[in-house]
C-alpha cells in the first residue's frame, strides 16, 4: 500500500511538470518496498533536485523496476542536462529493452565525460548489438588507450579483428585479455576461435575444453553502475554481490555482504552457507565450521553446507566428523568431487591405498571443473602414483599419471606443463615393461 | 530416372490418399489471385475444431516444469495424408482432467477432431515435447513423448491406434527430458534417437528474483542433466550408447535439438541449445563417437563469448550460399542469434558466426523470451523467412496482455515474424502480420504446415496455459493459382523405397530461376516440437522448378528433372540420374 507522503508527492510533482513513476510494489520484499517508497516520498518533497530523483532513479533500477527508474533518470538528466551519470546509468537500462535508444544515450554521455572507460565499452557492445560493429571499435581502442589493463577492450578489439577475418590482430588482442584474465569463458572460448582461425586446431581444440569449467563472465570495473547495484536491498542481491566479490578475489567484501545481509536476516542459511564458503577460501576453517553449522541448524537439507563442513573439519584435524559428514554428502551425492577428495585423503591417512584408490577413480570420472579442486586432484593422483611406484606397482602409477594428463589436457594446459608428466609416465611404462 | 508427381508408389509407402486439389499443372492465374504487398496471418483455431487448452493448475505457485511446457507434434498419424496432431500437457496427476495429452485427427481438409480415446495415446505422465520417426520401417510414423518423468515410445499400429513400445524398445529415459529428433546416425537405415535433458529438478520451490519478487527459479537453481543418445538395432529395440558416444559426459540444461550434417562429411551431427550454458554440436566421427566441437566452431556462445538461455532452433539456407545457418531464439534481453554458417570444405568447417545484428534479428527480439521457432517461406518469394513465438519464463517488467486470469497476463508475450530477404537480413513485419503477431500468449511450440493443402504455409502454435491456435497464411489470395505471378510454389516429399520411410537427412536442392534453393528434409523441430510435414519451396515469380539436385544420406547424389509450380512431387531414391 503506499504511503500518505507518497500520495502528497504525487500531487506535487504532478503540479511541478513532472510525474513520479508508480511501481508496483505488492510483490516484493518488505525491505526493498520501504526502499522505494523512501525515495519515492523524497522526490515527491523535492521535485526540482536532479540527485533526488537520480538517487530514485537508482534504487529503482537496483531492484529491476527499468522502465519506472528510465523516466526517473530521464528527469534527473533534465534537471541537470550536464551531469553524466543520469544519462549513462539511464542508457544502461535502456540497453536490455532498446539497444538503439541506449546507442543515443552513450554518445551523448561520452560526450560529457569522454574519459570514462567503462562507458566506451557499454557504447561499443550496444554498437555490436545494434548491427554497427565497424564503430565500435573505435571506442573500444579509446577505452584500452584510457586503460591499458582493461581485458574487456582488448577481448572486444579481438573480436571485432576477428569477425573481420584479421587473425593476427586478433590473437595479439585476445592473447592479451587472455593475459589480464585468464579465468574467463568468453575469453578463453574466444581465443579458442582465433587458435582455430589460424589453423592450430590442437590448441584451439583444449582452449574449448578449458572454456568450458570457466566463470561465464568478465567482470568489468565500473564505479559509476556499482553504485547503483549497492542500493540493491534484497536478500539475492547481498547474495549475488556476495558471489561477484568471491569470484574476484574480495573475499573481506563478500564476507562483508554476507554479514550485511545477516544482520538483517539472522535466519537465512544461504547467507551463513555462503559466509562458511567465504572463510574457507580465506583458510579459517574454525570460523568456516561456525557457520555451516549455523547453516546446517537452520537448514539440515543443505547439502552443500555440510560438504564445507566436511572440508573445513578436516582442515581442523577433527577427521572422524569430517568423515562423517563426507559420507552422509556422498551418501545424498555419489559424485560430489570435493568430498570424494577428501575422503580420498582420509583413507591415504589411513593408509587405506584400496579405498584411496577408489575415491579417487570415482573423482576422476565425475571431473574436476573448478580449478582448485583440479588441482588437488591431481596433487592426490602424484602422490598416490608415487606410493604406487615406490611399491614397485608401475603399471598402477603409470595409470595414475595418465589420469594426470587426461587432465591437464581437458583443462586446455600446454606442451610444458604436460611435458614432466609424460616423461614420469613414460619412465613407469618401461618400468613396468622391465 | 522417374519423377513421380503424386506417385501411387509414394502413397503406398507412406500409406497416404492423394491430396485434393494439388496435382495437376498449374492453371494461368486470374489478376486478382496473388496480393503479396503485407504478410498476413489470421487465427482460424475456432473453424478447424482444434480444441485443446493447456493445462498446468499452477498458477502463483512457480513449479519450474510449469514454465517449460508444452509442444506439440505434427504427423500424419493414421496415413491418409493429412497431418494429425498431438499435444503434451502437464498430466492428469498434475492437472486433473483438464490437463490429459490430446491427440487430434485431421478428418478432413482443416478439420480436426479429438481422436485421443482409443488412440494409445493418453499417456498420464508430464509432457513435454515429443519427436516423430518411423523407427521399424514399417511405413508409419511412431511417437516418442518426451516427460518430466519416464519417457514413453508410442508404435504406431495404424489407423490412428498406437501402443506403448517403452518396454519392448528398451527406452528408460526419465528424469526430465524437453525436446529429441529421431535420426539415422550411422546410416545403417534405422532412425536412432537424440533426446535433449534440461535439469535435475527435484522440489516443487519457488525462487526469489533479483529485486526481492518470487517467480520461476531459472535453470542455474539446478545441476543440469546429461543427454541420451540411443541406437536404434535393426528396428526392434533401442540401445542406450550414450556413454559409448560421449554425450554422458556433458551435463547441461538441454532444451532444443537438431540432427543434420553441419560439417557437410555426410554424417549428421547433432547441435543442443542449452539454457544458461553453452550449446553443443555433436560432431559425428563415424565410429559410433560424437566430439563436442560447439566452441571451437562458434556456434557455443553469443558474439560476446556468452552462453545464452537456448530455447528453440531454427535451421535453414538464409542467405543463398547453401550451407545451413542456425538461429537460436532466447530470453528476454539477450537477443536471438543467429549463428552464420561461415562455409569452408567438407569435413573441415569455418564454423559460424554470431551475426544475429547484422542480419535484423537481433534488436526485435530483445524485449521477449522466445521459444518455438522457425524458417520457412510466409509468401512464397522463395527466400527462407523466420517465425519465433514467445513466451516470458519470469513475470515481465511491463504487463502487456489484458487477458482475464490475472497470473499468467504477466507472461504473455507477442510473437515475431521476420521477412527474409535472401540474402540473409530480415525485417520485422511483426505488427503487420495480423493476428499471429498481435495475439498475446504464453507460446511455446510452433508448426509451419499448409493447413489447407492450398500451396501456402500456415502456423500452428501451442500455448502454456491457454489454447493451441491455427493462424491461416492470408498472405496470398489464392495460392493454388498463384504460379508465376511471384508466389508460386511446389511441394515435395523425398522418400527412400527400400526404407519405405521419408529419407530424413537428405538435401534438395531446388533449382528456380538459376537459383539453386537448398532445402533440408529434416523432422519438424524448433522447441519441444517434433513431426513430419513436405518440404514447402516458394518459386517467387518462376512458373517451374527446373531440376532438383538430392543428396541422399551416405552422400549418393541423384538429379530428377524439373515440375510446373504448383505441383505435389515425391522424389524417390534411386528414380533419379
Amino acid at each position: 500500500m503506499r504511503s500518505f507522503a507518497v500520495f502528497i508527492g504525487f500531487i506535487a510533482a504532478a503540479a511541478s511538470g513532472a510525474e513520479l513513476p508508480n511501481p508496483d510494489l505488492t510483490a516484493v520484499e518488505p525491505r526493498v518496498r520501504a526502499a522505494i517508497e523512501k525515495e519515492l516520498a523524497t522526490a515527491a518533497r523535492e521535485p526540482d533536485s536532479p540527485s533526488t530523483w537520480g538517487r530514485l532513479a537508482m534504487t529503482l533500477h537496483a531492484h529491476q523496476f527499468d522502465e519506472e527508474a528510465a523516466v526517473a533518470y530521464a528527469e534527473a538528466s533534465r534537471l541537470a542536462p550536464g551531469d553524466f551519470r543520469w544519462l549513462y546509468l539511464r542508457a544502461n537500462v535502456e540497453e536490455a529493452s532498446d539497444p538503439a535508444a541506449a546507442v543515443a544515450l552513450y554518445h551523448q554521455a561520452v560526450e560529457l565525460d569522454p574519459n570514462y572507460a567503462p562507458a566506451r565499452i557499454r557504447l561499443a557492445s550496444a554498437l555490436e548489438k545494434t548491427g554497427l560493429a565497424a564503430d565500435a571499435d573505435g571506442h573500444y581502442r579509446e577505452a584500452a588507450r584510457l586503460e591499458p589493463d582493461n581485458a574487456v577492450a582488448h577481448l572486444g578489439l579481438g573480436r571485432l579483428a576477428l569477425a573481420r577475418g584479421d587473425v593476427d590482430q586478433a590473437t595479439r588482442h585476445l592473447e592479451r585479455a587472455y593475459e589480464l584474465s585468464p579465468e574467463t569463458q568468453a575469453v578463453v572460448a574466444m581465443l579458442s576461435r582465433a587458435r582455430h582461425r589460424a589453423g592450430d586446431r590442437d590448441g584451439a581444440r583444449r582452449l574449448a575444453q578449458a572454456a568450458r569449467d570457466l566463470p561465464p563472465l568478465l567482470h568489468q570495473r565500473d564505479p559509476r553502475r556499482a553504485e547503483v547495484d549497492l542500493l540493491a536491498v534484497d536478500s539475492e542481491s547481498f547474495l549475488r554481490r556476495s558471489k561477484t566479490y568471491r569470484e574476484t578475489g574480495q573475499l573481506q567484501a563478500s564476507l562483508g555482504e554476507l554479514r550485511r545481509l545477516v544482520e538483517l536476516e539472522p535466519g537465512n542459511a544461504q547467507a551463513h552457507f555462503a559466509a562458511a564458503g567465504v572463510h574457507d577460501r580465506m583458510n579459517r576453517p574454525g570460523e568456516a565450521v561456525a557457520a555451516a553449522r549455523r547453516a546446517l541448524k537452520l537448514d539440515p537439507d543443505l547439502v552443500g553446507g555440510r560438504a564445507v563442513l566436511a572440508g573445513a573439519l578436516f582442515k581442523l584435524g577433527q577427521f572422524e566428523e569430517a568423515a562423517a559428514e563426507a559420507e552422509r554428502v556422498l551418501a545424498e551425492d555419489p559424485a560430489d568431487i570435493h568430498m570424494l577428495l577428501v575422503t580420498t585423503m582420509l583413507a591415504m591417512r589411513e593408509n587405506d591405498v584400496v579405498r584411496a584408490l577408489e575415491r579417487l577413480d570415482r573423482a576422476a570420472a565425475a571431473g574436476a571443473s573448478e580449478p582448485r579442486m583440479r588441482d588437488l586432484m591431481i596433487r592426490l593422483q602424484l602422490e598416490l602414483a608415487d606410493a604406487l611406484g615406490g611399491a614397485g606397482l608401475y603399471d598402477d602409477a603409470a595409470r595414475r599419471i595418465e589420469q594426470v594428463v587426461e587432465t591437464l589436457e581437458r583443462a586446455g594446459a600446454g606442451d610444458s606443463e604436460l611435458q614432466p608428466h609424460r616423461r614420469r609416465l613414460a619412465s613407469y611404462r618401461e618400468r613396468a615393461r622391465g | 530416372m522417374r519423377l513421380v508427381v503424386l506417385g501411387a508408389a509414394a502413397s503406398a509407402i507412406l500409406g497416404c490418399a492423394a491430396e485434393e486439389g494439388s496435382s495437376e499443372a498449374p492453371v494461368t492465374p486470374p489478376a486478382d489471385a496473388v496480393s503479396v504487398s503485407g504478410v498476413t496471418f489470421v487465427d482460424v483455431t475456432a473453424e478447424t475444431g482444434l480444441d485443446f487448452v493447456h493445462a498446468t493448475d499452477s498458477a502463483g505457485t512457480f513449479p519450474m516444469p510449469a514454465i517449460m511446457g508444452g509442444g506439440v507434434a505434427a504427423f500424419d498419424a493414421d496415413g491418409d495424408g493429412l497431418l494429425d496432431l498431438y499435444f503434451p500437457n502437464a498430466g492428469s496427476e498434475i492437472a486433473g482432467e483438464s490437463g490429459r495429452n490430446r491427440f487430434y485427427l485431421q478428418r478432413s481438409r482443416g478439420r480436426f477432431v479429438d481422436a485421443t480415446e482409443g488412440s494409445g495415446l493418453d499417456n498420464p505422465g508430464y509432457g513435454m515435447g515429443a519427436a516423430v520417426g518411423d523407427i521399424d520401417n514399417d511405413g508409419d510414423l511412431d511417437l516418442y513423448v518426451t516427460n518430466l518423468g519416464p519417457d514413453v515410445l508410442y508404435r504406431n499400429e495404424g489407423g490412428g491406434r498406437f501402443v506403448d513400445a517403452s518396454a519392448s524398445f528398451g527406452v528408460a529415459t526419465s528424469g526430465w527430458s524437453t525436446s529429441a529428433v529421431f535420426f539415422d546416425a550411422d546410416l545403417d537405415g534405422w532412425l536412432d534417437l537424440y533426446v535433449a535433458r534440461y535439469v535435475q529438478w527435484n522440489e516443487p520451490r519457488e525462487c526469489q528474483v533479483q529485486g526481492g519478487r518470487v517467480d520461476y527459479c531459472g535453470p542455474q537453481q539446478f545441476e543440469g542433466e546429461a543427454d541420451v543418445f540411443y541406437r536404434n538395432e535393426g528396428g526392434r529395440r533401442f540401445v542406450d550408447r550414450s556413454r559409448e558416444a560421449g554425450v554422458s559426459q556433458i551435463g547441461d540444461a538441454g532444451l532444443g535439438v537438431v540432427a543434420v550434417d553441419l560439417d557437410e562429411d555426410g554424417l549428421p551431427d547433432v547441435y543442443v541449445a542449452n539454457d544458461a550454458d553453452p550449446n553443443q554440436l555433436w560432431i559425428n566421427r563415424g565410429d559410433g563417437v560424437f566430439e563436442d566441437d560447439a566452441v571451437l566452431l562458434g556456434a557455443a556462445y553469443n558474439r560476446f563469448g556468452v552462453g545464452e538461455a537456448g530455447m528453440g532452433i531454427a535451421l535453414g539456407d538464409i542467405d543463398g550460399d547453401r550451407d545451413l545457418d542456425l538461429f537460436l531464439s532466447h530470453l528476454i534481453e539477450e537477443t536471438n542469434t543467429l549463428y552464420l554458417n561461415l562455409g569452408g570444405t567438407p569435413g573441415a568447417t569455418d564454423g559460424f558466426e554470431d551475426r544475429a545484428a547484422e542480419a535484423g534479428l537481433a534488436a526485435p527480439s530483445t524485449p521477449y523470451t522466445g521459444f518455438g521457432t522457425a524458417f520457412f517461406d510466409a509468401d512464397n518469394d522463395g527466400d527462407l523467412d523466420l517465425a519465433v513465438v514467445n513466451g516470458a519464463v519470469k513475470r515481465r517488467p511491463e504487463v502487456l496482455s489484458d487477458r482475464d486470469d490475472w497470473f499468467w497476463r504477466g507472461y504473455a508475450e507477442p510473437n515475431l515474424l521476420m521477412l527474409g530477404d535472401g540474402a540473409g537480413v530480415f525485417a520485422d513485419a511483426s505488427a503487420a502480420s495480423g493476428d499471429f503477431g498481435t495475439a498475446l500468449d504464453v507460446s511455446r511450440g510452433l508448426v509451419p504446415f499448409d493447413l489447407e493443402g492450398d500451396g501456402d504455409l500456415d502456423l500452428l502454435v501451442s500455448n502454456l496455459e491457454g489454447s493451441a491456435r491455427v493462424y491461416r497464411n492470408e498472405t496470398i489470395a489464392d495460392p493454388v493459382l498463384a504460379a508465376g505471378t511471384g508466389a508460386g510454389w511446389v511441394r515435395l516429399r523425398v522418400i527412400d523405397p527400400e526404407l519405405r520411410r521419408t529419407a530424413l537427412g537428405a538435401s534438395v536442392v531446388a533449382w528456380v530461376d538459376g537459383r539453386p534453393l537448398r532445402r533440408l528434409v529434416l523432422p519438424l523441430g524448433g522447441y519441444l516440437t517434433g513431426g513430419e510435414a513436405p518440404l514447402h519451396i516458394g518459386l517467387g515469380d518462376a512458373t517451374s522448378v527446373e531440376r532438383f539436385e538430392v543428396t541422399w544420406p551416405g552422400g549418393t547424389v541423384e538429379e530428377f528433372d524439373g515440375v510446373d509450380g504448383g505441383s505435389d512431387v515425391t522424389l524417390l531414391r534411386g528414380e533419379g540420374r
